[in-house]
């Protein structure tokens, strides 16, 4: 044993103060219980210090002394000192051993030491030792007992502790589960489910009993399992703590559910996976609102065709550069006369139809794997990302205009809408998005001009016009912003006396890159386009205040002003407030004002004078009527109306000057004229008369007055009043 | 053993527990044949590691009551396994009975016989906790009412961090707990080595390495560095039968022997 500790005899420099009450003089006793110390204190632990087993052992070997010397055996006495020393865990098997050859070979020696002439009998030793072996062991005994004891004991109350823990994690984790707004499945490592919360039936909308069983995969549509099964397997390796992904499934009744899937490994006791708790969060309305707002920016609301954005990008990823000699194909679509329809039938009905048509150009377009887009209004565009040629388009298009041509029904009514196809179809190579739109557009246009209800093919010169009416138009408010418009005056010569008694406005273009346009080159553009309110707005401003400046410089020696109006103009509600601001801003007398409008504006639909007429002859103002004669049967309805007097143009009227003698025919066609001018009491004013001769003709016809080269060349208002400075 | 996602371990009775190998080493009961197994293997490969075992023990002894004459009166004893013969709240409250003890100890069982024997001790008690979880131990209940960290405090790690691998971040831990100490507070502290005897010492980690408890062993310098953040006290870090021996008797021949360094540190 004992080949560590320091075997010799110990030397004490001084025993520790108070663990000893040992003096100079070796006390045999002490020195025996020393000893002893040292023969047990290694086979097991004892709680004290050595000094303290010192002092502990030698009061035992003291009561062993004093029941040895004693006249009978005290069994029981010894057998406490055994008990005593376990007590003190001296509780070794070896130790026993020991204290027994210690105790029977010296323990004699030790009573004659202490009492000199002692003679212990054998069998009193013996008896010594017996008991105190049987104390001992049976101390032994009970305290491997107790201690066996207590450790059953700890190991049942952990067993219970850990049980406690995991009902109570259990009790939660299933009041969870039982509880919870979210599909909660147990789900093996294998992935099949073993246990799924009522949520999950309402989610799936499937019974416990068929969820159960099933592979966590086997639920995912198809386009989502990988996904899933790439989240699931990096959890399961343990390259993941947790995995959340969205996963759409499909329920029995065809349902779809969006579920947000998040799943967590559980492990054992001993950090194994045990398994997986996946957790189905149904987001399924915030993906439809997702999926509705998606389809609400691309799409237009009305049809449910896309929209322009979405029309936009399509045709940016089409005319991506791509090796090969790829072509693609537009089409740009005009219901012809939808106005009519909206403004007769209603928005409503005009809505429903534009729904129905939408509905067949994207059922025609899909048919070919085109895009079908709403530009707006009644305008559709189809674009054909990948054509062979203009062939196969032109039978695209064809089939669109059919499609749309067929009758529809809508609310009573049976309408034939038909529509204007503009049509743009060449190689990818060189194209660019707005420039593809706009040519399409521009052959609508054209389309639209040649008459409808047909389709016509962008070619780039027969375009130049049309594109140049397009640009106009396109610039032309940008223009009025600009100040590129102007006004000139043709003065107007009275026959009877020369003199030049009005001037009539003309609107000129300074166009940057066309130059100097007359009227009839745009004009007619703005009724078209609208732009013509502006204009003829800008127009009658300007000339009344021109006029206005006149009359400050010339007094009644000013001429009057006449305006030519467009009649769209002219039955704008607006006028009526926009033609008083404009004459008290300029401070013009309306009688100095003539508006020069065709007939047919001065009636509205039914034929009453228009509300504007009555204003104007309020006002003062008076009419001249450009196109004098076009209705001949309808003239006598001018009688009433505040009309001095009316515009004659035309071939005639310079033929009249041709030849040595007039025909008979333009002579009597112009004589008929003028008869009926006078008839109602209406002056006749000749436009573009040139030549002296025609002037003289006119007179002798009893024309009041001339206006075009003879009348005197245009000049600006700035000046008129030198005009008359230099002819008064 | 907070770990949500971890169901509560499991009593196993089938692998050795360290703290009950260390209870029969000490001569006690309170283990079971896989412990008595294990036990007797390590006995037969270090047959010394009874005396070993003891000798350890007898620096924990040493060592509480190194504090308690510097005035300790509070004790947290990290990794206590089975409170067996000698353990803290005795050898304290035998000298002073109004100290108080915490133990604190990872495995169910050991918790759970600390209670049973406790029973009835107001100034003390277990708690199941790693020795890691710092912040757990110290704001658990039984703490609150055991202990005031306004006063110096000993917290033992006796023959604890040598079952803490370096993965686990012991120095960071011992710098945590060292934190929290008021300053003239102790650490007692042991630690198995290999410098002196390794094949007795590879045997340990042998036998431990299927047991619930491996063994890692480290040198005199790793074992400094881990108690750096202390103030040694004498004589510093040495073979337990070194450190503060009650009598010549007690120092071994070849203190190396023991396997095992001990040390006492003051924070400063």
């Amino acid at each position: 044993m004992n080949d560590t500790p320091v075997e010799e005899e110990p030397v004490l420099a001084g025993a520790p103060a108070g663990t000893s009450r040992q003096a100079a003089e070796p006390d045999p006793l002490v020195d025996f219980a020393r000893r002893w110390s040292r023969a047990v204190i290694d086979t097991s632990y004892v709680p004290m210090s050595r000094p303290e087993l010192w002092e502990f052992l030698t009061e035992r070997v003291r009561r062993l002394l004093g029941t040895l010397l004693a006249e009978h055996h005290d069994g029981k006495a010894v057998a406490e000192v055994g008990a005593e020393l376990v007590r003190e865990h001296v509780v070794a098997p070896e130790a026993l051993r020991r204290t027994l050859l210690l105790l029977g070979s010296e323990l004699s020696e030790l009573a004659a030491r202490v009492e000199p002439g002692t003679v212990v009998p054998a069998g009193r030793r013996l008896e010594l030792l017996a008991s105190l072996a049987a104390g001992f062991d049976g101390a032994a005994r009970d305290r491997v007992l107790a201690e066996q004891g207590v450790i059953q004991r700890a190991v049942l109350n952990a067993r219970d502790a850990a049980e406690e823990a995991l009902r109570s994690s259990e009790a939660r984790f299933r009041a969870v589960f039982t509880s919870s707004a979210l599909g909660i499945a147990v789900v093996g490592l294998d992935g099949v489910l073993q246990d799924v919360n009522d949520s999950m039936t309402v989610i799936f909308g499937v019974a416990r009993e068929r969820l159960l069983g099933c592979h966590m995969l086997e639920l995912a549509d198809p386009d989502w399992v990988d996904k899933l099964h790439k989240s699931d397997r990096a959890l399961l390796a343990g390259a993941t703590e947790r995995f959340a992904v969205d996963v759409r499934y499909t329920t029995p009744e065809e349902r779809t559910v969006w579920a947000q899937v998040s799943g967590a490994l559980v492990t054992d006791g001993a950090g194994e996976p045990d398994y997986q708790v996946v957790l189905y969060a149904d987001v399924t309305d915030r993906y439809m609102l997702q999926a509705e707002l998606r389809r609400q920016a691309t799409h237009d609301p009305l049809t449910g065709l896309a929209n322009r954005t979405l029309l936009a990008t399509r045709l940016q990823e089409a005319l991506r550069p791509v090796p090969g000699n790829r072509r693609v194909g537009i089409c740009y679509l005009d219901l012809d006369g939808f106005k009519t329809i909206n403004d007769s039938l209603g928005h409503p009905i005009g809505d429903d139809l534009l729904c129905a048509v939408a509905n067949r150009i994207n059922n025609t377009a899909t048919g070919h794997g085109a895009l079908a887009a709403r530009m707006g209004g009644d305008e559709f565009v189809v674009l054909v990302a990948d054509t062979d040629g203009p062939t196969r388009m032109l039978g695209l298009v064809e089939h669109l205009l059919d499609e749309i041509g067929r009758s529809v029904r809508i609310g009573g009514h049976e309408l034939n809408a038909t529509a204007s196809a503009g049509v743009v179809e060449q190689p990818v190579a060189g194209s660019d998005p707005e420039q593809l739109l706009r040519e399409a557009d521009i052959t609508l246009y054209r389309a639209k001009e040649e008459g409808r209800a047909q389709w016509v093919m962008f070619d780039s010169e027969r375009n130049a016009a049309a594109r140049r009416r397009f640009r106009l138009s396109a610039t032309m408010p940008a223009a009025l912003d600009r100040h590129e418009f102007f006004v000139e005056y043709l003065p107007v010569r009275r026959l009877s006396d020369g003199r030049t008694v009005a001037m009539r406005a003309d609107v000129r273009w300074d166009h940057p890159e066309y130059g100097e346009l007359a009227a009839e080159q745009f004009v007619g553009l703005a009724e078209d386009t609208g732009a013509i309110t502006r204009l003829n707005d800008w127009l009658l401003r300007q000339a009344c205040a021109h006029a206005a400046h006149w009359v400050r410089r010339l007094g009644t020696e000013a001429p009057l002003v006449t305006v030519d109006l467009s009649g769209r103009y002219f039955r704008d509600p607006d006028l009526v407030s926009d033609f008083r601001e404009i004459l008290e801003e300029t401070g013009l007398p309306a009688e100095q004002l003539r508006l020069a409008v065709p007939e047919q504006a001065l009636f509205d639909e039914v034929g009453d004078p228009a509300d504007t007429v009555d204003i104007v002859r309020e006002l003062g103002a008076a009419f001249v009527v450009r196109d004098f004669g076009a209705r001949y049967t309808e003239s006598r309805r001018l009688r009433e109306l505040p009309v001095t007097s009316v515009r004659v143009t035309g071939e005639y009227l310079r033929r009249l000057s041709e030849g040595p003698r007039p025909d008979p025919l333009d002579e009597h066609l112009v004589s008929s004229v003028i008869s009926a001018a006078h008839l109602l009491d209406m002056t006749v004013v000749a436009d573009g008369v040139d030549t002296a001769e025609q002037a003289r003709r006119l007179r002798a016809m009893k024309v009041h007055a001339v206006q075009g080269a003879c009348a005197g060349e245009p000049v600006s208002a700035l000046e008129v009043p030198e005009l008359f400075a230099s002819s008064g | 053993m907070t770990d949500p996602n971890r169901l509560p371990a499991d009593v196993d009775l089938e692998k050795a527990s360290a703290a009950r190998c260390y209870d029969y080493y000490l001569g006690g009961s309170h283990n079971f044949e896989v412990d008595r197994e294990l036990a007797r293997k390590v006995e037969a490969r270090v047959p010394h590691v009874k005396p070993l075992a003891q000798n350890n023990r007898a620096f924990l002894r040493r060592a509480v009551r190194y504090c308690l004459d510097r005035g300790i009166r509070q004790f947290l004893d990290l990794g206590s396994g089975i409170p067996t013969v000698g353990n803290v709240h005795e050898i304290a409250q035998d000298r002073a009975p109004e100290a108080r003890v915490l133990y604190v100890d990872n495995e169910p069982v050991a918790v759970a016989h600390s209670r049973t024997i406790l029973e009835g001790n107001e100034r003390a008690d277990a708690l199941q906790a790693d020795f890691d979880s710092v912040e757990e131990i110290l704001a658990s209940e039984q703490a609150g009412r055991l202990l005031d960290l306004s006063e110096p405090i000993a917290v033992m790690m006796v023959a604890l961090v040598h079952f803490v691998p370096d993965s686990a971040g012991p120095h960071e831990t011992i710098r945590a707990y060292h934190e929290r100490m008021p300053p003239g507070s102790y650490l007692g502290f042991s630690h198995v080595t290999h410098e002196g005897y390794p094949e007795f010492t590879q045997s340990i980690i042998d036998l431990y390495a299927d047991s619930s408890n491996p063994v890692v062993s480290r040198t005199h310098e790793e074992v400094a560095e881990l108690l750096s953040d202390f103030e040694l006290v004498e004589p510093g870090l040495v073979y337990v039968p070194e450190w503060r021996p009650d009598t010549e008797e007690d120092r071994w021949e070849d203190p190396a022997r023991s396997l095992v360094y001990g040390a006492v540190g003051r924070k400063v």
